[in-house]
């Protein structure tokens, strides 16, 4: 399967951004941190192509149904930085990235709502991705690895 | 302060550590789904699986995430639990019993149900014997 980017009309691609804004190296990072960044990369690369490379369904527990939405997520975790990436399979040809967000490894109870909530909201943003994605399927860019 | 972006991801991928890391990463999420599929086909939890291994689900789901280097002698107790096979050079450490063979290829149905995570040729295996006994039980990066 091809991999893609959702990309709006505007040229935005949010799951991109996502992963260039949390794993592309930054002014004043230390040696330790760009290597933290690229473990983290390396893993959410593979996990990504795990699913690619097996019909959409990355093998193992890397990618998970979500209840009620038309699209799947890819679990990438490296040490304490939790990735979600929100995807799923077009026509057998495309594994299409819509999103992504992190989860927090630890909190507190009572932050729990505020991250459910937080996530719900993502879950809605990105199936007006999907809607968008579907009636414009020529919007994308191609993920390069 | 959002600090300044100074590499893309393709600049990212390009740094020479990058491929050293991928490489690793690889190795432990193969050892990952082979671990974790064997799990699901015997029908048991991770908990399950931690408690015939003696270790703990917390780990058990590390490992399972490739998020964690595990130590030889708790991968043999997985890979025994698990009915898999592993090989180190000519050593093949199956169902409790170590011999030492020439045979390098291997199949699922060479097992029966057991679904080696070594395959002949393939990197993900080649783990040397000090890298092993150096490492702890589960030590995570």
């Amino acid at each position: 399967m091809q991999i893609i980017y959702y990309k709006q009309e505007n040229g935005y691609a949010p799951a991109k951004a996502y992963l260039v804004s949390r794993y592309s190296h930054s002014e004043g990072d230390d040696k330790k941190t760009i290597n933290n960044k690229l473990k983290r990369l390396a893993k959410a690369d593979l996990v990504i192509k795990n699913a690619a490379e097996n019909g959409g369904i990355a093998r193992g527990t890397y990618s998970a149904r979500l209840i009620g939405y038309p699209f799947q997520e890819l679990r990438s975790s490296e040490g304490d930085d939790e990735v979600r990436i929100l995807y799923f399979p077009y026509r057998k040809e495309k594994l299409v990235l819509l999103s992504a967000y992190d989860k927090p490894d630890k909190y507190e109870k009572a932050e729990k709502k505020k991250i459910d909530k937080k996530i719900r909201d993502t879950h809605e943003q990105t199936k007006k991705y999907y809607e968008d994605f579907l009636s414009n399927p020529n919007h994308y860019e191609v993920y390069k690895k | 302060m959002k600090s300044k972006e100074i590499a893309g991801l393709d600049e990212a991928r390009k740094h020479p550590a990058y491929k050293k890391v991928y490489e690793v990463m690889d190795a432990r999420m193969k050892l990952a789904i082979e671990i974790s599929e064997q799990r699901a086909h015997m029908g048991w939890s991770q908990q399950e699986l931690a408690k015939k291994a003696e270790t703990t689900q917390k780990v058990i789901s590390k490992i399972e995430n490739g998020d964690t280097n595990v130590g030889f002698d708790l991968l043999k107790r997985i890979t025994s639990r698990l009915n898999l096979m592993f090989q180190i050079g000519q050593t093949v450490f199956v169902n409790k019993i170590e011999t030492t063979t020439n045979v390098v290829k291997t199949s699922r149905n060479d097992f029966g149900s057991s679904w080696p995570f070594v395959h002949a040729g393939s990197e993900s295996g080649n783990v040397s014997v000090k890298d092993l006994t150096e490492s702890r039980e589960a030590v995570t990066y």
